[in-house]
């Protein structure tokens, strides 16, 4: 690692020893007088002196590292800690599965977007940049960032790293050839400018309501002093080939998503509480080390993080990392082990492994949706599916208390996918309406539409044929096969005829992709921030089960994808118009109005609330919230600042 | 014997090439692509993947052209400048990332391999001498046993003992501490305290199946005629042991050496997913599944090279070993 020491090491350490005689001496004055007061206030004397970890301390007084206050922004994030102020110090080991696991790097040690979510999740507020200003057009958002804010290879974080951002990343149409659709409300590319090394301006030609809300997932800057040599348009392109060949790469494109790569780039210059040392593609563990330019400090002015390093062991199945913790190998961990199938098993294991468990609750609807293909390619299948009288019946046909009682154990709620009561969007009728186990109703509704019971149970379909299709599942997440054969042995009691298809992940998302399945399953979106993700309630994207061809027909401005009917139409165009819109209250009526349509068309139906998750924490791990919210576009754990985790010495 | 050799080693290229061919289109036969594998592992439980980002990856991996192109250019590269690609997942070159595991994995081959030859062979020896006594029974049981337990089960079976009453930390090849250590004394220990749970977990069941044709073949020589006459001939028991029917009975153990070397690089894959190895074979099963085109790709012709030489290599030896398959020059 590079360290700039912007001072003459002698003078500092003269400094340094002045400060240490001085003390001393002051220490030997006071001795006669010794009464525990003193001793106290000596104590939080010594607390305030060294503000920055014992291992950073020393590399100052070595001459190895410029002092705190010159590492420091004038104005560090000051991030309130969950219980108490924390000490400096300890590993924090957890684990990846694979070494594509990203997500939960990201969630651990790389969530440091322009803006951040809050650990409530109601909206987001300002992280790397230190203020916005939006004007009332909503047009332009003007942020001021931290002077004197630092990489952590030491070098000053300014304008220019966020127009170089913009420049090479996002105007490049090599490695952008599609511009991000939070860069282009109303469908051309917003401008970046530079008004001062710590003021930059994002103009749009249209009105950009969500912006500071997508802000929230993104980082919006790139080191421009590191990552300038990989760009042809900032270096000699001959240097830039050469490199390209010496690392064997097909394109500089291939090169700079290499560069930029934080989890196998060591020199890469970063934001974050750790930067890495030991890449993941070493096979058997990542490792990072505190950034010693971290720009969060804690209510008493002491730099964070508090932990010095984080080690993530690469295991290849999720049971090693599942005896690892059983072992108390693993500090903080909740992704991937902590399943309802293992919560016995650690429960039992919690003395031996000296941990206890933290709340997770999920910010999702539902963790079982289940969309019929409304725009399916079959005419007879789609006019039986269009109907929401149909839906209603296929709704009110199975038991959803019994199935979270064999399925869940009983945690749950029967509820269709619907913002959860915690969301200022919360809506009765969408969440509860035909959630009730009525057969009789159903088959009132199916006799209703005319489909005549069958000789063999099935009722038969408009063009005479019985009423049956095939409900595809993956094998991951949730028990989805078996909760779909429970349900399916329901709907055969009303004759409609359901087999359960289970997919492999990649075919599933090709006959997604090419709108070919009858009914869908995966997990509810977004219950709290509607507006990020609001696949259940219209045809937003690909994820839309019920309308991935509406969706795409929205997206593509009508080229792709096929014509959505009137009502979701109507939807499509209050979310555009939600997109341009910047006063809260108006947004509100506006996510209302999708919602009711929702509600009232039905477009989608699923089984239960999710269930309360849990995490594993050791006993001297401290300052994790009791409850955490299980978000991705938030990182979770992340939005509770993992940077404020201590580890009791 | 030489031209021999040279006819063999010139009928290799073009069956490598085949081989090439073959594991290509192999590797691109399912549904989709890695950009697939992508978007679904990102879409897990509510992540969405944007176009522009699509879009991007799109074009950095090159995977919009069509296959024979995306093929000539990856072969190119290999015969042009030994240049295997950049695995897609991991983001390194290719060469680098089945180096870096090779190591491992030759040494817990090996260590398999002497393990297994150690005891089939004496035990192999014994079964047939002492036909139906009570210790042939035992190895006999004990082989069935270790062929029929399928060695993941095994593998979750040893890893629950290590951590219930060894109190040892279970996966990979060595403790925390001795991760990221240089080579030392310690570490070495360390790690032989962690190899011989793969190594009894692997050697088993081909313990048990060389015992097997060992003692089978043993059992067809020790009737024949040219024993009798040695024995008549006053050869000690041993001594005609040894050096007659044993070395014939050997045949089975050389000519398994082709089909070994292949498994020496592709590690055991379910067993080291199940231990969480850093050995090579979980690195190929997730490049397969991930589509990892070029990784996988080259892993597959790696060992396509390796199963021919070990082919030439075994009969060479049996050549050597058994005159009466020796070739006419």
């Amino acid at each position: 690692m590079k360290i700039r020491v912007r001072h003459v090491p002698v003078l500092t350490s003269v400094l340094l020893l002045m400060m240490l005689v001085l003390a001393a001496c002051g220490g030997a004055a006071e001795e006669p007088e010794a009464v525990p007061a003193d001793t106290a206030a000596d104590e939080s004397m010594a607390m305030e002196e060294s503000r920055e970890a014992p291992m950073l301390a020393a590399m100052v007084a070595d001459g190895e590292l410029p002092p705190l206050d010159e590492r420091l922004p004038k104005n560090p994030m000051v991030v309130p800690v969950t219980e108490s102020i924390g000490q400096y110090g300890g590993t924090w080991r957890s684990g990846l599965l694979g070494q594509a696991d990203a997500p939960w790097v990201i969630r651990t040690m790389a969530y440091e977007p322009t803006m951040r979510w809050k650990p409530d999740l109601t909206g987001t507020i300002p992280n790397v940049a230190e203020s916005v200003t939006v004007n009332d057009e909503g047009t332009e958002f003007t942020f001021g960032l931290r002077e004197g804010m630092r990489w952590s290879d030491g070098e000053p974080f300014t304008a220019d790293d966020v127009l170089f951002w913009y420049e090479a990343h996002i105007v490049n149409d090599e490695v952008s050839p599609v511009k991000p659709l939070w860069m282009r409300p109303g469908g051309t590319l917003g401008e970046v400018t530079k008004v001062d090394d710590y003021t930059v301006q994002f103009s749009f030609g249209a009105p950009h309501g969500l912006f500071l809300s997508q802000l929230g997932s993104q980082r919006t800057f790139a080191p421009a002093h590191y990552l300038s040599q990989f760009h042809p348009d900032f270096d000699d392109a001959e240097a830039v080939q050469a490199i390209v060949d010496d690392m064997q790469l097909a394109n500089w494109a291939a090169l700079w998503g290499n560069r930029r790569n934080i989890l196998n780039n060591v020199d890469l210059p970063v934001v974050f509480g750790w930067h890495l040392t030991q890449p993941a593609s070493s096979a058997t563990q990542m490792v990072s080390e505190r950034n010693p330019y971290y720009w969060k400090v804690d209510p008493e002015g002491n730099q964070l993080p508090y932990i010095d390093k984080l080690v993530y062991p690469i295991v290849e199945s999720v049971e090693v990392q599942v005896l690892k913790a059983l072992n108390g190998e693993v500090d903080m961990q909740d992704r991937h082990i902590a399943t309802p199938g293992n919560k016995a098993q650690f429960f039992d294991g919690k003395e031996a492994g000296d941990y206890d468990f933290f709340t997770v609750e999920y910010a999702w609807e539902t963790p079982v949706s289940m969309g019929l293909n409304l725009a399916h390619p079959d005419e007879n299948l789609r006019s039986i599916f269009l109907e929401k009288d149909f839906r209603i019946a296929l709704s009110l046909a199975f038991d959803r208390q019994a199935i979270i009682d064999v399925i869940y154990i009983g945690d749950g709620e029967p509820r269709q996918p619907a913002p959860l009561a915690e969301s200022p969007w919360f809506n009765e009728q969408l969440a509860y309406q035909y959630t009730e186990f009525d057969q009789d109703q159903a088959n009132a509704l199916l006799d209703g539409l005319g489909y005549a019971m069958g000789s063999d149970g099935v009722r038969l379909g408009p063009d005479g044929e019985k009423i049956s299709f095939d409900i595809n599942v993956i094998a991951a997440f949730e028990p989805w096969a078996e909760i779909m054969n429970l349900v399916a042995g329901y709907w055969s009691d009303v004759g409609v005829e359901a087999n359960v298809v289970q997919l492999e992940r990649s075919l599933f998302y090709e006959r997604k992709a090419a709108y070919d399945y009858d009914m869908a399953v995966w997990t509810g979106a977004d219950g709290i921030a509607l507006v990020m993700d609001p696949r259940s309630y219209f045809p937003f994207s690909t994820e839309s089960l019920f309308g991935v061809a509406w969706a795409d027909w929205w997206r593509s401005g009508g080229s792709k994808g096929v014509e959505p009917p009137a009502a979701a139409q109507q939807q499509q165009a209050l979310y555009d118009e939600l997109a341009v819109t910047v006063d809260p209250a108006e947004k509100d009526r506006i996510m209302n109005e999708i919602l009711d349509i929702a509600a009232e068309q039905f477009w989608i139906f699923g089984l239960t609330k999710y269930y309360k998750g849990y995490g594993i924490v050791k006993n001297n791990f401290k300052n994790v919230p009791d409850t955490v919210w299980q978000w991705h576009v938030s990182a979770a754990p992340a939005q509770t600042n993992p940077e404020q985790y201590y580890i009791e010495q | 014997m030489l031209r021999y050799i040279l006819r063999r080693l010139l009928l290799m290229i073009p069956t490598l090439f085949g081989i090439s061919i073959i594991a290509f289109i192999i590797i691109q036969l399912p549904p989709g692509d890695y950009l697939t594998t992508v978007i679904a592992q990102l879409s897990a439980a509510g992540d969405l993947v944007e176009e522009d980002v699509i879009a991007g990856l799109k074009a950095r991996y090159g995977l919009d052209r069509p296959m024979h192109v995306q093929y000539l250019k990856w072969m190119g590269n290999i015969m042009l400048r030994g240049d295997f690609g950049t695995s897609f997942e991991w983001d390194v070159p290719v060469g680098d990332l089945i180096w870096s595991r090779l190591g491992l994995t030759v040494a817990l081959s090996l260590a398999t391999l002497l393990f297994t030859w150690a005891v089939a062979f004496p035990v192999g020896i014994y079964a047939a001498v002492r036909q139906y006594s009570w210790g042939d029974y035992f190895f006999t049981g004990i082989g069935f046993v270790g062929l029929a337990i399928p060695n993941f089960l095994l593998a979750l079976v040893l890893m629950y003992v290590a951590f219930k009453y060894f109190n040892q930390s279970v996966g990979g090849l060595f403790s925390p501490d001795f991760v990221e250590a240089p080579w030392t004394w310690a570490r070495v220990q360390d790690m032989l305290g962690h190899l011989w749970v793969p190594m009894v977990i692997l050697g088993t069941a081909g313990t048990a199946g060389l015992i097997r044709i060992m003692r089978a073949n043993l059992l067809d020589e020790l009737r024949k005629p040219y024993v009798k006459t040695a024995r008549a001939k006053g050869l000690s028991e041993l001594r005609l042991l040894l050096k007659y029917p044993v070395r014939v009975a050997l045949n089975p153990f050389v000519s398994t050496i082709g089909l070994t070397l292949p498994i020496l690089i592709s590690g055991s894959a379910i067993v080291s997913v199940v231990l969480s190895l850093p050995t090579s074979g979980p690195l190929l099963l997730r490049a397969l599944i991930a589509q990892d085109m070029y990784l996988a790709g080259s892993f597959i012709l790696l060992l396509g090279v390796i199963t021919v030489l070990g082919t030439l290599l075994s009969d060479l030896l049996l050549a050597w070993l058994d005159p009466r398959i020796r070739f006419d020059d």
